[in-house]
């Protein structure tokens, strides 16, 4: 048959254009389509082809088969467990006992990698702080102990548990005291293993003490309203907050709550409605940063200046003055507490609060009078909802002491405390403990107590135990374990529950415990409401849990120990809801509340205790369950003597007044141990791996002290050398300040990282009735040329003596690129002009009418104007197929609400695996933190002759939370050899470590310089032992798998966490939707606890991110370079009442100079 | 062509053509003499520290220098474009100055050619070591790869970088080689052992002397001279992308390529002279190498030098002019911030010290040239340095604002280059032919021999010249010269 020349066709279609028809199965070509042509398969290959190809083949065969590939064993589960995927995280709610806050596990594969909020507790309301972050990694601190000890050898359970045991029977059969030393707790069930241990030990006395005491408060209370309590504080309704030295969004109480609550009152992108906020303080806290006004003030001075606002507010109310506090130093003039006090009594109706930050009974009554006098109870303070944190009482501690020095104790259990590190008079302990006969510690690692006692019964890390807690007034939070203990280690509760003979779990005592208070309950119902609050991981009184179905995140009620206890179907939410609010309605009215039995078991307690006799509270008064913020009022307090004993120590003090404070990330030294938080920069001084007395630079000048130098301290009869000294604009002169928590003295092992970095000052603390923080003394200069490691070492003061000049403008144009500030007034004024909110629409004109609140670069914010389009070199990638189709993402970094509380910092570091480079190679500005905090000062004066001296006694202070900021057009991008960044069609440049070879071009020409470098291997590497999340197999486990450890030699930097935009991806893929704003929170914004950053689509007009784009305060660093950044920055304002303190921005000369 | 009469000869010493063949192949045929040992044994001592700092680089990492997140280059990139511009004299010298026809340069040419190709070397390997990770550099060259087409990053002026280098590098080699073969047969037929003449005979490849070798040879050099020249400017053109590409103030600056080559032909020419000056005395060319030429070389010298200070002024003015506060910050700090001291020694040295070279006296005395040369040296290194450093220590971002100290195994490194240097120095001027013999040779016939050298020297030629074999002819003397007047000059031997 000839050659069919018949065409059969199915359509038209295929018949006119055959290729359009064609599936494809990838739209943009066959991967590798370009790579191998259909021509390269046309191979001619001759005879002698064959035998050479045949020949290097079987020698390179036979060479393959040299090698012995190494055989791998892997083992399966057995049997799976049913709620571990492989590659899928799970969440557990549980709660951070040492930040006092509810919080949410991240597992993967069965161990804790990551620390997140929980939105559903009131407390943290999704927020994190540093420490927090920080703690999943000291579960991995192989300095923990692994079995328990006996004089200093391990040894066994059963031997410990026989020989203690025996050893307090036999003390208890002598009559003999029994004390147990414990911190602040704020455990219910706790509370109760304690009481029954004393069943059966009944001479047993329970001491709490916490390292930062807060006694102060509780004796204020005690002495006002016969309630040694503290009260909730609720700055979210204050109108105006006035602080002494309370360092609130740092460190003071509970800082993540307060965070909150002043995020929502200093939020003006959408509104003008913005607190006002005085700070006094002599050391430059995170809170005095964030002032509005900060009114340097000495320690001794704090309580005077009380007084005198005190004073205007009583002649304003009516009531009689308490004492002449006569003058302060030159920061605090009369004219400022007049007007501190007007704003006060002005925004009585609205809401005032006055904090007090001191541990001094006098200055807190006297807070507690000043917020009698403006009303603040039932608005802003609730005396009702009492707080339970920082139970320590500072005086039955001393007490203890002595007695132990006396021979009084003969059995002495600690837990949860380290007097030998951080009690003032360490030696009088360290004293006494010698004379105790039988001496236990429950430490997780041989700590400074713990090496002095016989026995350490090592406590589980959190992250492995059961807890409840009852942080707040009404509010329950339970912890639960999401990893069984990695060492032979016991809960504490469990070894006092056993050494009072009172065998068991302790998961089956907590529930006990809660079951005891709900006993009208029907186990049915007990199970579901203990299995939805497990789930949620706290239960609030009189509020329905949260629907299972509807949350977003899974949290899981799991627990690996305990697993048989689950029994019932979660799923069965019929039964829950009903469950739940007869458990809520049972809980409220039932006769004997939760809540209440606490308070006996702590009534129960103030009655063993010798010293609270004073004010120990009537069980009667506590019958009800609610007390009336009213009654407050009527306390008598005799306001005058107080005031006179506050004026008088004005007068007495010193010339130097020392004070001692926390960081942020190290507290009072606890966690200490934990490279995340020893390398993390102070966000005011900017000084990693150390602790150092902070000394006005004005004060150095005059005295010859510089950065550097080792200075003696002297406090009383202590004296503490070598101090290195940091110049820190912001502190007043005559006042030093130092941060506890340094200076840790623990076994070579326990302590490897912590050990000798930095110096403990806790001797320095006064004991007083209560432990005072601050104190008066002198220094002496003893040395020079130590070096801090600083993460940022230059302020536009140490600009070249030969650029002074040029100085002026050039620093404030810089600053205004960089870090944009405006007042309240001005920002009210421009929005006033324009005529609407703050929603929308920018100044076009530049300054003509009410200065523009941000100084516009360019009119058209996100594109550069139409005149300059074409002179763009970069490539238009909105032209390239495919790019910002449907994502573009984009960040926001609101630096109003950012106190600068490192909380991101410590997020980032732990979901990015970032190594730690250790204090060498920090001070050779080598830090590897892909998000850093900059700090800037500037002077609040404008007057040119006193600026050096305002400028630096009491700058104003911005922080700026920096990482990648993800250019459209980044420089960074083309200038690599290698390709090893790349641009996503979703704009974000993405870092390809494994294709990156190390030129470091990108880093130079990155702008904003956040690009970071693996100078050297911190993976198995002897020299960075510190760094164990790389450096020990247990260390290793905290390890985000989802993230790669970057090898040596290559860059590396923010990635905007895309690790958690794929996830969020195959959320919603499974779920066949699109990608939802929300659902990709990167870890930074996860744990901002001042929801500072928001991150999302900017193509989407309705993302939280686009909202803040468009807004009037949105900037973007050095937009005239543009690089069309993707981060875009909220303008910090600052609600400016004093015409002296208004920013500099503000004022003609700069508006002029654009 | 115009001979001047009264130019000075540019051999002195009334050399014969068989003195020069021995005053230059001289040296390769007899043992070293004990001040090439000493100079070769420190050269190695010295290139042993290189080895050991970059033995610590590779073996530790880049951190082991003083570079930080602020500074991502300083030494390492100093170093590179130090060498680099070094390496400008010599292609300069042979493929300019022939195609400009200057017979001076024929005595200096085949050091300087020499020189160019170690400095070339001694940069190269600065690129490579500063990587991360130097073992995978060969993703930079366009490679076939199994990875799709991945290839490197056409706009990344680093992979310019790669292509303008090893180009340079190349032709530079080549053209150094060509050059070479003639007088490689001079030395193989002047060998009188088994392994020398075996070895000098493999390279010259098979050279008779031929008139039609001549030809091709004379051709050759003119074809790759030609293709030379245009490389003196781009590779330096090329490396000052490698800042000028960039969005840092002080790099960001269009007067880059022209400056950094005239940057370059200044370093390269000072380090001819240290060079030079030092060769001279030691191997005892000074009637090769004469003050005339050294003088020629420092009014090139102070040509380039000026041109460098007008690039700096320009630089400043340009900043201040611009009204981009942070460029003239950058210049400011560079000026008087904590760097400044880096910032005067180079005006210092590379502006103010040429300038000298005005007056006659300094431009004649070796020892004054010496100084000077290594102030040039000095000033082009930390012009490298302030570039780089000054401009990137105080960028954009207060906050992120550092200072950079090296370490000892940067240092290590950078005064180990020289030993590279040297040691390759010092190999060549004992194994290859220092000065082009067939050149100077054929230089010589033109500029002295007849009435010119007679009226010069005030005698004849002497009656007992013994002709060696000599290959030499000129370019320009077979444009001139018939065949047949050749072959009968040939005949003259």
């Amino acid at each position: 048959m000839e050659n069919n020349n018949r065409r059969y066709f199915k359509s038209l279609e295929e018949l006119n254009s055959p290729e359009s028809i064609q599936p494809k199965e990838f739209e943009s070509g066959t991967p590798g389509k370009n790579v191998v042509e259909e021509s390269d398969f046309d191979l001619k290959s001759s005879r002698r082809d064959f035998l050479k190809f045949m020949g290097f083949g079987i020698s390179a065969a036979t060479l393959a088969a040299c090698t012995k590939t190494p055989v791998k064993k892997a083992i399966p589960y057995a049997v799976k467990p049913h709620e571990v995927d492989p590659g899928v995280p799970n969440y557990y709610a549980s709660y951070y006992g040492d930040g006092g806050y509810g919080v949410l596990v991240k597992t993967r594969e069965g161990r804790p990698i990551k620390i997140e909020g929980n939105d559903l507790d009131p407390l943290s309301l999704g927020g994190t702080t540093a420490a927090g972050q920080a703690s999943v990694l000291s579960l991995y601190d192989e300095g923990r102990l692994k079995a328990p000890v006996k004089n200093g050898v391990e040894t066994t359970w059963e031997v410990v548990d026989k020989e203690v045991y025996s050893g307090l029977r036999k003390i208890t059969a002598n009559g003999g005291k029994i004390a147990i030393l414990s911190n602040g707790i704020d455990s219910p069930s706790t509370l109760r293993a304690i009481a029954k241990f004393k069943e059966t030990h009944p001479s047993t006395v329970h001491v709490q003490y916490d390292a930062v005491s807060y006694a102060g408060i509780r004796d204020a209370y005690a002495s006002s309203i016969g309630r040694s309590i503290i009260p909730s504080y609720d700055i979210s309704k204050a109108k105006t907050i006035v602080s002494f030295n309370a360092d609130f969004l740092g460190t003071w109480l509970s800082p993540l709550v307060f965070t909150k609550q002043y995020s929502s009152v200093r939020d003006v992108t959408a509104s003008e409605d913005m607190a006002y906020h005085v700070q006094f303080e002599s050391h430059l806290s995170l809170t005095g940063s964030k002032a509005d006004l900060r009114i340097p003030c000495k320690p001794s001075e704090q309580g005077a200046a009380m007084v005198a606002v005190y004073n205007e507010l009583a002649s304003m109310a009516g009531a009689s003055k308490a004492g002449n506090p006569g003058s302060f130093n030159p920061h605090c003039t009369s004219e400022k507490i007049k007007h501190v006090a007007k704003e006060l009594w002005d925004s009585r109706h609205e809401g005032a609060l006055v904090l007090s930050g001191s541990n001094d009974s006098n200055e807190q009554s006297l807070c507690i009078e000043i917020n009698k006098l403006l009303g603040s109870y039932g608005k802003t303070i609730d005396s009702n909802k009492e707080v339970n944190l920082f139970s320590g009482n500072d005086r039955e501690m001393k007490g203890l002491i002595s007695d132990m020095k006396n021979g009084g104790v003969s059995a002495l259990i600690v837990y949860g405390a380290n007097p030998s590190y951080n009690y003032p008079d360490a030696a009088a302990f360290n004293e006494g403990l010698a004379k105790v006969e039988l001496t236990v510690s429950l430490s997780d690692r041989l700590d400074e107590t713990s090496q002095k006692v016989t026995y350490v019964a090592p406590d589980h890390h959190w992250l492995e135990s059961w807890n409840d807690h009852n942080p707040v007034k009404g509010q329950y939070n339970l912890s639960q374990p999401t990893i069984p203990n990695i060492f032979n280690t016991r809960q504490a509760q469990e070894s006092i529950l056993s050494w009072g003979k009172a065998y068991g779990k302790y998961y089956d005592f907590i529930r006990e415990t809660w079951m005891m208070e709900s006993g009208a309950m029907s186990t049915r119902g007990f199970e579901t409401f203990w299995k939805q609050t497990l789930h949620d991981g706290v239960y609030v009184e009189g509020r329905a849990h949260s629907d299972a179905a509807s949350n977003s995140v899974a949290h899981e009620d799991v627990n690996t120990e305990h697993a048989d206890h689950v029994t019932e179907m979660v799923s069965d939410t019929t039964v829950t809801r009903v469950g739940l609010l007869a458990a809520a309605r049972n809980t409220i009215s039932g006769e004997r509340s939760l809540g209440e039995s606490i308070r006996d078991v702590r009534h129960g307690r103030e009655e063993v205790s010798e010293t609270t006799n004073s004010h120990s509270v009537t069980s009667t008064s506590s019958s009800t369950d609610t007390y009336d913020n009213s009654s407050i009022i009527g306390g008598s307090v005799d306001v005058t003597s107080i005031a006179s004993t506050l004026i008088s120590a004005k007068n007495n003090a010193s010339d130097t007044e020392i004070t001692l404070y926390q960081k942020t990330g190290i507290m009072d030294g606890k966690f200490s141990n934990n490279p995340w938080l020893l390398e993390l920069p102070d966000s005011v001084s900017k000084v990693a791996w150390d602790n150092y007395a902070c000394i006005s630079p004005v004060f150095a000048s005059e005295n010859g002290y510089q950065d550097g130098d080792l200075i003696s301290v002297t406090a009383g009869n202590t004296t503490i050398e070598n101090v290195p000294v940091l110049l820190m604009p912001g502190q007043l002169s005559g006042t030093i300040s130092i941060a506890l928590g340094y200076g840790r003295n623990m076994d070579s092992q326990a302590g490897r990282v912590a050990n000798g970095v930095g110096i403990n000052v806790y001797s320095l603390v006064e004991l007083k009735d209560t432990k005072r923080y601050h104190t008066s003394g002198s220094i002496s200069k003893t040395g020079s040329g130590y070096e801090l490691a600083k993460t940022q070492t230059h302020h536009h003061i140490q600009i070249p003596a030969g650029l002074q000049k040029q100085d002026r403008p050039s620093t404030v144009q810089r600053k205004a690129d960089i870090v944009k500030e405006t007042s309240l007034g001005t920002l009210v004024a421009y929005r006033g002009s324009k005529g609407h909110g703050g929603d929308h629409g920018h100044d076009d004109h530049g300054h003509g009418h009410g200065s523009a609140p941000v100084d516009k670069v360019y009119a058209g914010k996100g594109d550069q104007p139409e005149k300059y389009k074409h002179l763009n070199i970069y490539p238009e990638w909105k032209d390239t197929n495919n790019y910002y189709k449907a994502l573009h993402w984009g960040m926001s970094v609101n630096l109003n609400t950012c106190t600068g509380c490192n909380a991101c910092v410590v997020a980032c570091q732990s979901e990015n695996n970032i190594p730690v480079v250790g204090k060498e190679e920090v001070m050779r500005r080598r830090e590897l933190h892909w998000l850093r905090i900059d700090r800037y000062f500037a002077t609040p004066d404008k007057k040119e002759e006193d600026r050096d001296i305002l400028y630096t006694d009491n700058p104003s202070v911005m922080f700026q939370p920096l990482m990648c900021q993800h250019c459209d057009n980044a420089p960074c991008e083309n200038v690599c050899p290698v390709n090893a960044i790349n641009h996503s069609s979703e704009g974000i440049n993405q870092q390809i470590y494994n294709r990156c070879m190390g030129t470091r071009y990108c880093a130079n020409n990155c702008p904003y310089k956040v690009r970071r470098f693996n100078w050297f291997a911190y993976y198995d590497n002897e020299k960075f032992n510190y760094n164990f999340t790389m450096n020990s197999g247990l260390g290793r486990m905290v390890l985000n798998p989802d993230v790669t450890v970057r090898a040596r030699g290559v860059m590396e930097k923010c990635n905007f966490c895309t690790q958690r935009i794929q996830a969020a991806k195959l959320v919603a893929k499974t779920e066949n939707r699109a990608l939802r704003d929300g659902d990709v929170q990167t870890a930074c914004q996860q744990a901002c606890p001042a929801n500072a950053i928001q991150f999302g689509n900017t193509n989407d007009p309705h993302s939280k991110v686009s909202k803040v784009k468009q807004g009037d305060l949105s900037y973007r660093l050095v937009e005239l370079l543009n690089t069309n950044n993707s981060v875009y920055y909220t303008t910090q304002v600052r609600n400016v009442k004093l015409e002296s303190e208004m920013p500099v921005e503000d004022t003609h000369e700069t508006v002029e100079a654009h | 062509m115009v001979e001047a009469p009264i130019r000075e000869p540019l051999i002195l010493g009334n050399k014969t053509y068989k003195q020069i063949s021995d005053d230059v192949i001289g040296p390769i045929e007899n043992k070293p003499s004990m001040s090439w040992l000493a100079g070769f044994t420190a050269s190695v001592l010295v290139l042993g520290l290189f080895a050991v700092g970059v033995g610590i680089t590779l073996f530790e990492g880049i951190g082991a220098w003083g570079l930080q997140r602020t500074v991502g280059w300083a030494f390492d990139i100093t170093n590179f474009v130090f060498w680099v511009g070094i390496g400008h004299a010599g292609t300069l010298i042979s493929a300019v100055l022939l195609l400009f026809r200057q017979h001076w340069r024929t005595s200096i040419n085949r050091s300087a050619e020499a020189m160019t190709i170690f400095a070339v070397v001694c940069a190269g390997q600065f690129p490579l070591i500063h990587a991360g990770r130097p073992w995978v550099a060969y993703w930079i060259p366009p490679l076939p790869n199994d990875l799709g087409s991945l290839w490197p990053n056409f706009n990344s002026p680093l992979a310019w970088d790669v292509f303008a280098i090893s180009t340079y590098l190349t032709v530079s080699l080549v053209f150094w080689f060509c050059g070479l073969v003639p007088d490689f047969a001079l030395v193989r037929d002047r060998a009188t052992k088994k392994i020398p003449k075996f070895i000098y005979g493999f390279v010259s490849l098979g050279w008779t002397g031929s008139l039609k070798q001549w030809n091709r040879f004379e051709l050759v050099s003119l074809i790759l001279a030609g293709m030379a020249t245009p490389l003196v400017l781009s590779v330096h053109t090329i490396v000052s992308f490698d800042f000028a590409t960039s969005v840092i103030p002080g790099w960001h600056t269009t007067i880059f390529p022209p400056y950094f080559v005239a940057g370059a032909i200044f370093s390269g020419f000072g380090m001819v002279h240290t060079l030079l000056i030092v060769v001279r005395k030691v191997m005892n060319l000074e009637a090769y190498i004469t003050i005339n030429h050294l003088e020629q070389m420092a009014k090139v010298i102070m040509l380039t030098g000026t041109m460098v200070g007008i690039a700096y002024g320009t630089e400043m003015f340009m900043a201040m002019y611009s009204g981009y506060e942070y460029e003239m910050f950058t210049f400011m700090n560079r000026a008087f911030g904590p760097y400044a001291w880096a910032y005067w020694i180079m005006m210092s040295c590379n502006v103010i010290s040429p300038q000298v070279y005005w007056f006659k006296k300094a431009r004649t005395s070796p020892v004054f040239m010496f100084i000077i040369s290594i102030f040039v040296n000095i000033g082009m290194w930390f012009e490298r340095f302030v570039i780089i450093v000054t401009s990137l220590h105080r960028d954009f971002l207060v906050s992120s604002w550092s200072m950079y100290t090296p370490t000892w195994v940067e240092m290590a490194i950078l005064i180990g280059s020289f030993g590279l240097f040297f040691t390759l120095f010092f190999l060549f001027s004992k194994y290859l032919p220092m000065i082009a013999v067939s050149e100077v040779k054929a230089t010589y016939k033109l500029t002295q021999r007849g009435k010119d050298r007679d009226a010069l020297n005030g005698k004849s030629i002497p009656s007992d010249i013994v002709y060696d074999h000599d290959y030499s002819y000129s370019a320009d003397k077979l444009e001139k010269k018939t065949i047949e007047e050749s072959l009968s000059e040939s005949h003259d031997h």
